[in-house]
């Protein structure tokens, strides 16, 4: 059977980790800066926005749980 | 960057049509289940994460990987979304977002319209009324083109309505 354990130390985890909020920080940052600033009339998308950071958030919270798992774990 | 003066009315606003944001929403959809499919496959040839202890390790992977996706749909969406076609009483402002760091901005007094084409061809833009809106410009090399927006005949006579008015 594949052995995982050696390749899944809490260092690989929290590099992953680190990556994506990175990606996440900068990304979002260039989308709230081109919706506010692109955006002339500013009438509508304020509904799909939230929902943007709704699930952002939510999909967070699964991801640091289970990173928390896996790191106690190993 | 373009603003819209104190005096100045919006009279309409065009999006491009809700078409042409599904093929990234299919593909995302797609991009989202397949870890799922991953997961399922690996059960079905008798590798169960559970079992193996490596089930957080799934969810934290498969969340990633989801994040990931929604980051890329809500890029497209951008792009989409700042694509914008803005009749004001005074002007004709088409905005184009080319990905995250190009755009192109064409604005055009309505005085200097000259002629105005509308392009609705193909069974899907028939039936669900989308199409380009080519307009051509007093200055003979110049033409806007605004490409799969709704309703483009309703957008066409607003425009010339407004002109009509302009030009009284």
């Amino acid at each position: 059977m594949l052995d995982l354990s050696k390749y899944i130390t809490p260092t690989t985890i929290l590099s992953i980790l680190g990556g994506l909020a990175l990606l996440f920080v900068i990304v979002t940052w260039i989308l709230i800066y081109h919706w506010s600033k692109y955006n002339i009339t500013k009438k509508k998308g304020g509904r799909i926005k939230a929902i943007y950071f709704f699930v952002s958030a939510f999909l967070w919270i699964i991801i640091i749980l289970s990173a928390f798992q896996v790191i106690s774990k190993n | 960057m373009i603003v819209i003066k104190p005096d100045e009315r919006i009279i309409i606003e065009v999006r491009p049509h809700w078409l042409a944001i599904l093929r990234n929403f299919i593909i995302s959809g797609l991009l989202v289940l397949l870890p799922f499919i991953i997961i399922t496959v690996l059960y079905q040839l008798s590798f169960p994460l559970d079992q193996l202890g490596l089930a957080p390790l799934a969810v934290f992977l498969t969340g990633a990987w989801i994040l990931v996706v929604w980051i890329f749909f809500y890029i497209a969406w951008t792009d989409y979304y700042l694509d914008v076609l803005i009749l004001t009483d005074q002007r004709l402002i088409d905005i184009e977002q080319k990905g995250l760091f190009a755009r192109e901005v064409s604005e055009l007094r309505i005085e200097n319209i000259q002629d105005v084409t509308v392009e609705v061809s193909g069974f899907l833009e028939t039936l669900l009324d989308f199409g380009n809106v080519r307009i051509q410009t007093a200055a003979s090399d110049q033409e806007f083109l605004v490409r799969t927006i709704p309703h483009p005949s309703k957008v066409k006579d607003i425009i010339l309505s407004r002109y009509d008015t302009l030009n009284k």
